[in-house]
C-alpha cells in the first residue's frame, strides 16, 4: 500500500476555498480541451465498457504546482 | 511541463481517440470522491500515467518519456497485456506464465504472488525456469529495498522498542503496515493498523486510508483462511 498520501493528507493545511480554486484553475488549462477527458472514475469505467476501449489515465495534482 | 506541452499537441488529440481518457486530479479537498485514487492505483508521484482495463485495473504503467510516440508504445503494450490476461484467465498455460512474468517485471505483483502464479503454470522448461529465476531475482532485490525499513521496525516492535509520539510512531507503523501486507502477516498488519487508528482514527482526512486498510486486512484474512483450508 502506498502510504505517503496519508502523511501528505495529515500535513496539508491549505484552506478549502484555495483548494477548490486550484482545481478550477487546473481544469481551465488548455490541455483539458485537447481530448475528451472524463474526470469521474466510475464514468470513465462505464464509458470504457460501453466503447470496449482501454482507459488512458493521467494523474496530476492541483494542490501544488 | 507535460500539460503545457505534449498534452496540448494535435498528435495527442489524435492519439486520445483510441482510448477513454481519464483525468484524475489530486486536490487534497476533504471528502472529495476518489481524491486518493492515485494511492489506490499504486502511484507515487506526479504525473502518473497508466493504461487501465475497463474495470479500472492498471495493465501498464507509462515509465518512458512523455511523448505521443511513447504513449502509443505503452498503449500497445497495455492492449497486448489485456489480451494475455484474457487468455490466462481462460487457463492458457503459456499465457499464465507470460502474464505473471510481465506483471512481476512491471512491479505489479509481489514475489509471493509471482510464485503462486508460476505454480499454476505447472512444470517449466529449462528456458522458462531461467526467465523465472531472473525475474524473481530482480523482484526480490527491489523488494529488499522497499521493505527493509519495515522489517527492521517489526524487529524493534518484537523487542518492545516503539518510538514515542505520533511524529515518529506514524511512519514507524506505516512501514510496518507495508511490510505486513507484503509478508501477508495478518497479526502484524492488524496490530499496526490498531496503532494507526489510535493516533489518527478520528481524523476525517485519514478516513479513506482506513477504509483501504480495512479492505486490505479483510483480503489478507481471506487469503490466510484459503491457505489454511488447503
Amino acid at each position: 500500500m502506498r502510504t505517503w498520501a496519508l502523511l501528505l493528507a495529515l500535513a496539508a493545511s491549505a484552506a478549502a476555498q484555495d483548494l477548490e480554486a486550484n482545481l478550477e484553475k487546473k481544469l481551465a488549462k488548455p490541455f483539458f480541451k485537447n481530448a475528451a477527458w472524463i474526470t469521474d472514475f466510475d464514468e470513465a469505467k462505464r464509458k470504457a465498457k460501453e466503447l470496449k476501449k482501454p482507459i488512458f489515465a493521467y494523474f496530476t495534482r492541483s494542490f501544488a504546482p | 511541463m507535460v500539460e503545457d506541452g505534449v498534452l496540448r499537441s494535435a498528435a495527442f488529440g489524435e492519439f486520445s481517440k483510441d482510448y477513454v481518457m481519464f483525468l484524475h486530479v489530486t486536490t487534497m479537498i476533504e471528502g472529495r470522491k476518489d481524491d486518493e485514487l492515485l494511492m489506490r492505483v499504486g502511484g507515487a508521484g506526479f504525473p502518473h500515467i497508466v493504461v487501465m482495463d475497463v474495470d479500472g485495473s492498471v495493465v501498464r504503467e507509462h515509465a518512458a518519456a512523455p511523448t505521443v510516440e511513447a504513449f502509443k508504445d505503452s498503449g500497445a503494450v497495455g492492449k497486448q497485456r489485456l489480451a494475455l490476461r484474457k487468455k490466462a484467465a481462460a487457463g492458457d498455460r503459456d499465457a499464465i506464465l507470460e502474464f505473471a512474468l510481465a506483471r512481476a517485471t512491471a512491479g505489479q505483483i509481489t514475489s509471493r504472488k509471482l510464485a503462486r502464479e508460476i505454480a499454476r503454470a505447472g512444470d517449466l522448461t529449462p528456458a522458462e525456469q531461467e526467465r523465472y529465476r531472473k525475474t524473481l531475482t530482480t523482484l526480490r532485490f527491489d523488494e529488499a529495498k522497499i521493505y527493509a525499513q519495515g522489517a527492521w521496525f517489526v524487529r524493534m516492535l518484537a523487542d518492545g522498542l516503539v518510538p514515542e509520539g505520533p511524529e515518529k510512531q506514524t511512519p514507524f507503523f506505516l512501514e510496518i503496515l507495508k511490510w505486513a501486507e507484503f509478508s501477508e502477516d495478518v497479526a502484524t498488519y492488524e496490530r499496526a493498523l490498531k496503532e494507526m487508528r489510535r493516533m489518527h482514527g478520528e481524523d476525517p482526512r485519514a478516513a479513506e486510508f482506513f477504509a483501504m486498510a480495512d479492505e486490505k486486512l479483510a483480503e489478507l484474512k481471506a487469503g490466510a483462511a484459503a491457505a489454511a483450508a488447503k
